[in-house]
């Protein structure tokens, strides 16, 4: 049953990925995007990952998607988005170097799996328990990046005057 | 554990079924004759005379960048208030309030940034 739902969750995750890079309107490519993090959040709860499963909802289909938008609108692109033949070469290679960094740790991780039965429920509670204990330092660097988040926004948007 | 988030999978399938049906059946069942009249954006209303897609202010990617960061704040602060009670019972200390004190209070410099440089006004 759980294999099931992964499959179907894997095979929505990438076929909207693939609509993502084969869209010509970007507009559509933001929208396909929202149906991918769904997807994802899907795989975090047949991950036990409740709480990130929460925020992946609330955080990237909701607030980060919207920002996506946004800067579609801002560039207002129309028939200016046909990439170059060399440009896109380039970024296939890239593309496909990700992959195979990706590829090493995914081959890592089986040498040494946890069963599930093992493994500690990722809910809100847990989460707070290691976060506030074990992790404090990088929860604390984490606003000090919230906070250069802020000020970079700020000062590439606002006019010098 | 994964059978709690069945009702979650119903109200996702309804809500996608309820549109999918509706939307099928209108093309379905609806009489389709276009012209040129019909097919205007704005049927019987005021005439479009430019694109829908103009340019954006960049105050709406401020307000946008700045909700964000305010909404992964509040991310942070959700598993913190449902371990806070049994924290102070079990070690007794108040170490968690004032962790959370440094965090709010890091946050607030760039609060105070951003309203200092205006980027919260919308003149």
């Amino acid at each position: 049953m759980e294999l099931a739902i992964f499959i179907v969750l894997a095979v929505l995750a990438i076929s909207s990925a693939v609509v993502v890079i084969t869209q010509k309107s970007p507009v559509y490519s933001v929208l396909a995007l929202v149906s991918t993090f769904f997807a994802l959040a899907g795989i975090y709860v047949l991950l036990n990952a409740y709480f990130l499963a929460m925020i992946q909802i609330a955080v990237y289909a909701g607030a980060i998607m919207v920002l996506f938008l946004f800067v579609v609108m801002l560039l207002n692109l129309k028939e200016q988005y046909y990439v170059e033949n060399p440009k896109k070469i380039i970024g296939g290679v890239l593309g496909l170097a990700f992959v195979f960094a990706l590829l090493f740790p995914i081959f890592e991780i089986e040498k040494n799996l946890v069963p599930e039965s093992q493994m500690p429920v990722g809910d809100a509670y847990n989460i707070g328990i290691r976060l506030f204990t074990d992790y404090v330092f990088p929860f604390e660097i984490a606003s000090i990046i919230l906070l250069i988040a802020t000020v970079g926004a700020i000062v590439f948007t606002k006019k010098h005057s | 554990m994964l059978i709690d988030y069945l009702p979650l999978l119903i109200v996702f399938l309804a809500a996608v079924g309820f549109s999918v049906f509706n939307w099928g059946l209108s093309h379905l069942v609806g009489p389709s004759n276009p012209d040129s009249k019909k097919l205007e954006v704005y049927e019987s209303g005021v005439t479009p005379d430019s694109d829908a897609r103009l340019k954006f202010s960049i105050k709406f990617y401020i307000i946008s960048m700045i909700f964000i960061i305010f909404d992964i704040e509040i991310v942070f602060m959700y598993p913190w208030a449902t371990v806070f009670k049994d924290f102070l019972i079990k070690t007794g200390s108040h170490f968690i309030f004032f962790e959370m004190a440094t965090f709010v209070l890091i946050l607030l410099v760039g609060y105070y940034y951003a309203w200092k440089k205006g980027a919260l006004e919308w003149e």
